[in-house]
C-alpha cells in the first residue's frame, strides 16, 4: 500500500527535466515577446532625433551626404549651402545635383551617431555617397548629461553598440573598480534595452497618438523641411549678442585663451593605445558596405582632438574634414563665429559649410 | 536591492538553484543565511553589524527566559530584550527626531537650543527586523512558543531576505517551525502561485505605484499650482499608490519566500474594498496590526476594561502606530487621526443605529464613507510638510482656488478602470480558466505577461516608498 503511495507520488513529481524544460519555454516567451514589442517600440522623440529619422526614412532616396553628429554638427552646417557649394564646383550625381540632409541631434555622441548610421543604412538609402560623422572620442562614460537611464541612451545599447561601448570601457584610462562601474552600467541599459524596460508608456503614447516629447526644442517635419534638418541656435535666442559672446567681447584675451588651449590639446601625443580602432573600423566597413564613404568630421570645439589626425595620417583611407584648427582656422573662435563654448552661430556655419562641401567635393569626385 | 532590479533577479537565480541543489537542510539554511546578507549588504554592508546584534540579544535572551527561572528573572530577562531593541530602535530612528523636537520646544519657550550637530543614518528594514525579533522574545515568555537552539536559524528567521526589508513582519511562532525540515519542492512549493503572485506584485509595484507617483510628486510638491480637480486624483490615485507600492512587495516577498519553499503571512486583504475602518485596519498591512494588537492593545487590556479604556487603549497603540511609521510628526498626527476614526467607529458601533443589520446599501456608503476617510488621511500622511498640507486641504475644499496646473484628464477614467479590474481579481474573474490551462501554455503566457509589464514599469528605479518606516 505505502508502496503505492509512493510510487502515485513519485509520478506527481515534476523531473528536474521537465522543470527545465519548462523554465526555458518560459525564458523563451518571455525574449519572443520583448523582441515583439522591441520591433514595434517607437524611436525616443527627444531633440527631435525620432522626427529626423522618419524624415529620413521617408526621403531615404532623396539625399546623397548625410551628416550625423551633435548639437555642433544641427547647429554648424547647413545643408542647403552644402549643396550649392557642391553644384557650384560642379560635382553632380547621376540623377542630378547633390542633396545633403543633417541628421545633428542635441547630445547625440559617437555610439548614439554610430547606432542610428546603422539604423538609416538598414533603410538602403540608394543614393547615399558620403556619411559625414561627427568626430567625437568614442566615449563610454555612461553619466554624460546625467541621461544614463534615459531612453535615448537606452535605445542605441544594441548588442552591436554594446560590445562596442565595452571595448571602449577597457580602453578607459581608469581605475578597474570605475571601469568595472561603467562597465556594468552598460551591460544593464543593454539588458534595459533587450526587454524594453519602461518603454511600453512610448508604445502606449504611440497607439494613442500622442507626443511624449518633454521638451519644447523638439522639430517638426516642417522645420525639418525649412533647412534639410539643420537649424541655427539664434532662432531661440533673443537678438544681441550672447552672454558667451559677450564675455568674450569685453575681454579680447580669453578667445585667444580658448584658442591656445585647443591647440596645446591638438598638440598633446595621440594615445591611440586607448583609442576605440575597433569602433572606427566597424563603422567604416559598415558604411562601405553600404555604398558610401565614411568621412569623420572635427567641429571647431573647445578641446583638442589629436587622435583623428594620427589616425588619418596612418591609413590614407580614413578621411577626415578637422576644424578644429586655430593655429590654421582661428575665424572659428571669434566672438561672431559663435554662440557658445561649442556651437557656431549662424554666418560662421553658412562660412564652415562651404569650406566643408569644398572638401566634400574633394574626396567624393572620381579618384578623389 | 529592490525586488525589481535586475541585480535582484540575478541574486535570487543564483539563490533558488543553489539552494534546491543542496540536499542537506542545515546546508540550505546557512545558504539562504549568506544570500540574506548579501541582499541587505547590498544597501549598507555596515548595517548588517546591527541585524546580528540585534538577534543575538534577542537569541540569548530567548535561552535565558526558558528554563525554571523565577518569574521575576524571566521578566527581567524580557525587560532587558525589549529594552534593547527599543534602544537599538530609538537610537537609529527616533534619536534626531527627539532631538529636534526638543531642540524647537526649547527656541519656542526662548530656551538655549543649538542645532543638532549628530547625524545619524537610518538602516533599511530596522523598524521592520527589531518588531520581528522583538515579538520572538515575547513569545517565549508567554511559553506560545520554545526558545530556538540554533543562533544561524535565529539568524535566518529575522534576516530572510524574501521579507528583511518591509516586511511581512513573519512571527517566530509561524516561521521557526518550517525550518526544522528541509522544504521539499513537491510538497511546499506552488510554482505557478507563486510566479504569478510575483508578476502581481512586480505590477503593482513598478507599473501602477511608480508611474502613479511620477504623476502625483509634482502636486504634492506645489500644492497651489495645481487644480482642485488635481488634487482630489491626487488623492485617489494615492491611495492606489500606496496600496500598491507596499502589497505589491508584499506578494513579491511571499512569492520569493514561496518558491523557496517557506510561507509568510498574508500582510493584504482587500483594503480598498474595506466597508468600515475597523475592517481596513484588519485588511490592511495585517502582520503589523497584528503585531500591535498580539503584543500592545491586548496587554493593556484591550476592551475588556470597559469603553473608556478601550478607547484609551486604541488610542495608545495607533499614537505609536503612527510614530513607527516615521520619526516625523505628521506620521504622529497621522496615527492619532486613525485612532480618533477608530474610536468613532467603535463608538458608532455600539449606538443603536450602528447595531442594526447590514444591507448592500449600508454596505455601499460604509464603503464610500471609509474610503473618503482613508483618503482624508493621505494629506497628512503624504504632506511634504505643514504648510503644504494645508495649502492642499484648502485647495480640496474650496478655500483657496487652486492653480492653473492640472493632471492629465486620463487619470479619472483610468481610475475606474484600475477599480475594475480590482473589483474582478478580488471575484477571482478567469482564475479557474488559468488553473486549467496545461503547464505548457501557463508557461507561455507568463512568459508573454512578464515582457509586457517589463515593459510597462515606470521609467527609471524608485525607492520603495515604505524602506524609509
Amino acid at each position: 500500500m505505502s508502496g503505492a503511495s509512493d510510487a502515485r507520488a513519485a509520478a506527481g513529481r515534476p523531473s528536474v527535466a521537465r522543470c527545465a524544460a519548462l523554465a526555458l519555454l518560459g525564458i523563451a516567451s518571455f525574449e519572443l515577446s520583448a523582441a515583439a514589442l522591441r520591433a514595434v517600440t517607437p524611436w525616443p522623440e527627444e531633440y527631435g532625433l525620432r522626427a529626423k529619422r522618419d524624415w529620413f526614412v521617408e526621403r531615404k532616396d532623396e539625399y546623397d551626404v548625410l551628416f550625423v553628429g551633435a548639437s555642433r554638427t544641427f547647429r554648424g552646417i547647413d545643408p542647403r549651402i552644402v549643396d550649392e557649394e557642391l553644384a557650384r564646383v560642379g560635382l553632380t550625381g547621376a540623377h542630378g545635383p547633390l542633396r545633403s540632409f543633417n541628421f545633428g541631434v542635441g547630445g547625440m555622441l559617437r555610439f548614439e551617431s554610430d547606432y542610428v548610421i546603422d539604423a538609416l543604412l538598414a533603410e538602403r538609402p540608394r543614393r547615399l555617397r558620403a556619411v559625414v560623422v561627427e568626430g567625437d572620442p568614442w566615449e563610454p562614460t555612461t553619466d554624460f548629461l546625467q541621461n544614463t537611464w534615459s531612453s535615448r541612451t537606452i535605445a542605441w545599447h544594441d548588442w552591436e553598440r554594446t560590445r562596442l561601448a565595452l571595448r571602449s570601457v577597457a580602453l578607459l584610462e581608469a581605475p578597474p573598480q570605475e571601469r568595472l562601474s561603467i562597465g556594468w552600467t552598460h551591460l544593464q541599459q543593454f539588458g534595459m534595452r533587450l526587454h524594453n524596460l519602461g518603454q511600453g508608456r512610448r508604445l502606449a503614447a504611440e497607439i494613442l497618438g500622442e507626443s511624449r516629447d518633454p521638451f519644447q526644442r523638439s522639430l517638426t517635419a516642417a522645420q525639418i523641411g525649412v533647412a534639410a534638418g539643420y537649424q541655427p541656435y539664434e532662432d531661440f535666442l533673443p537678438p544681441g549678442p550672447t552672454t558667451w559672446q559677450q564675455s568674450l567681447l569685453a575681454d579680447p584675451g580669453r578667445a585667444d585663451a580658448i584658442r591656445a588651449r585647443v591647440q596645446a590639446g591638438n598638440e598633446r601625443p595621440a594615445r591611440l593605445d586607448r583609442y576605440n580602432l575597433a569602433a572606427l573600423a566597424a563603422q567604416e566597413q559598415r558604411v562601405a558596405r553600404a555604398g558610401a564613404l565614411l568621412v569623420v568630421l572635427i567641429m571647431p570645439g573647445d578641446q583638442g582632438a589629436p587622435e583623428e589626425r594620427a589616425i588619418a595620417l596612418r591609413d590614407e583611407r580614413h578621411h577626415l574634414l578637422d576644424h578644429n584648427r586655430p593655429d590654421l582656422e582661428p575665424r572659428w573662435w571669434d566672438a561672431d563665429a559663435r554662440i557658445d563654448d561649442l556651437h557656431l552661430s549662424r554666418t560662421a556655419a553658412v562660412e564652415l559649410s562651404k569650406t566643408v562641401a569644398a572638401e566634400l567635393a574633394r574626396i567624393l569626385r572620381p579618384g578623389g | 536591492m529592490l525586488f525589481t532590479e535586475g541585480r535582484f533577479f540575478l541574486l535570487f537565480a543564483l539563490a533558488f538553484l543553489t539552494y534546491w541543489a543542496l540536499r542537506s537542510n542545515v546546508a540550505r539554511k546557512r545558504w539562504l543565511l549568506v544570500c540574506s546578507c548579501v541582499f541587505y549588504g547590498a544597501w549598507d554592508w555596515r548595517f548588517l553589524g546591527l541585524i546580528f546584534l540585534s538577534s543575538g540579544i534577542d537569541f540569548a535572551a530567548g535561552l535565558a527566559l526558558e528554563g525554571p527561572k523565577s518569574d521575576r528573572a524571566r521578566r527581567l530577562w524580557l525587560s532587558a530584550s525589549i529594552v534593547a531593541n527599543v534602544a537599538v530602535l530609538g537610537f537609529f530612528k527616533y534619536f534626531g527626531f527627539f532631538v529636534d523636537s526638543a531642540v524647537a520646544l526649547a527656541s519656542w519657550l526662548g530656551l538655549p537650543a543649538g542645532p543638532r550637530t549628530l547625524e545619524i543614518v537610518l538602516p533599511v528594514g530596522i523598524s521592520f527586523y527589531t518588531f520581528q525579533s522583538m515579538s520572538y522574545t515575547i513569545d517565549v515568555y508567554r511559553r506560545d512558543l520554545r526558545a530556538v537552539r540554533s543562533w544561524s536559524d535565529f539568524a535566518l528567521f529575522v534576516a530572510f531576505f524574501p521579507q528583511l526589508v518591509a516586511g511581512p513582519i513573519v512571527r517566530a511562532v509561524e516561521f521557526l517551525p518550517q525550518l526544522e525540515r528541509a522544504r521539499s519542492w513537491r510538497d511546499d512549493v506552488r510554482v505557478r502561485a507563486a510566479l504569478g503572485l510575483f508578476l502581481l506584485g512586480f505590477v503593482k509595484k513598478a507599473c501602477v505605484a511608480d508611474s502613479i507617483a511620477g504623476a502625483i510628486d509634482g502636486v504634492y510638491a506645489m500644492p497651489p499650482s495645481w487644480s482642485a480637480y488635481s488634487h482630489w486624483t491626487a488623492l485617489a490615485l494615492y491611495t492606489v499608490q500606496v496600496y500598491c507600492d507596499f502589497s505589491g512587495y508584499s506578494d513579491m516577498a511571499i512569492a520569493t519566500a514561496g518558491l523557496l519553499g517557506y510561507r509568510l503571512t498574508k500582510n493584504f486583504d482587500w483594503p480598498l474594498l474595506a466597508t468600515d475602518i475597523t475592517d481596513w485596519w484588519r485588511r490592511w498591512h495585517i502582520s503589523l496590526s497584528t503585531w500591535f494588537r498580539d503584543y500592545l492593545y491586548y496587554p493593556l487590556g484591550g476592551n475588556r476594561k470597559g469603553p473608556v479604556r478601550t478607547y484609551v487603549n486604541l488610542w495608545i497603540v495607533f499614537f505609536l502606530c503612527g510614530l513607527w511609521h516615521g520619526a516625523q510628526w505628521k506620521y504622529v498626527i497621522w496615527g492619532v487621526m486613525c485612532g480618533v476614526y477608530l474610536i468613532g467607529h467603535r463608538m458608532w458601533s455600539r449606538s443603536a443605529l450602528g447595531a442594526r443589520p447590514s444591507g448592500a446599501v449600508r454596505h455601499a456608503v460604509g464603503w464610500a464613507l471609509t474610503t473618503f476617510g482613508v483618503m482624508m488621511w493621505w494629506p497628512v500622511f503624504r504632506g511634504l510638510d505643514f504648510t503644504r498640507t494645508g495649502q492642499q486641504l484648502e485647495i480640496l475644499f474650496g478655500l483657496e482656488a487652486g492653480g492653473p496646473r492640472s493632471l492629465s484628464p486620463w487619470w479619472a477614467p483610468g481610475l475606474a478602470a484600475m477599480a475594475l479590474v480590482h473589483v474582478a481579481t478580488r471575484a477571482r474573474l478567469g482564475a479557474s480558466l488559468l488553473e486549467r490551462l496545461p503547464d505548457w501554455a501557463w508557461t507561455i503566457g507568463f512568459g508573454a505577461c512578464a515582457a509586457l509589464a517589463a515593459a510597462f514599469t515606470a521609467s527609471g528605479y524608485q525607492p520603495f516608498v515604505y524602506f524609509q518606516f
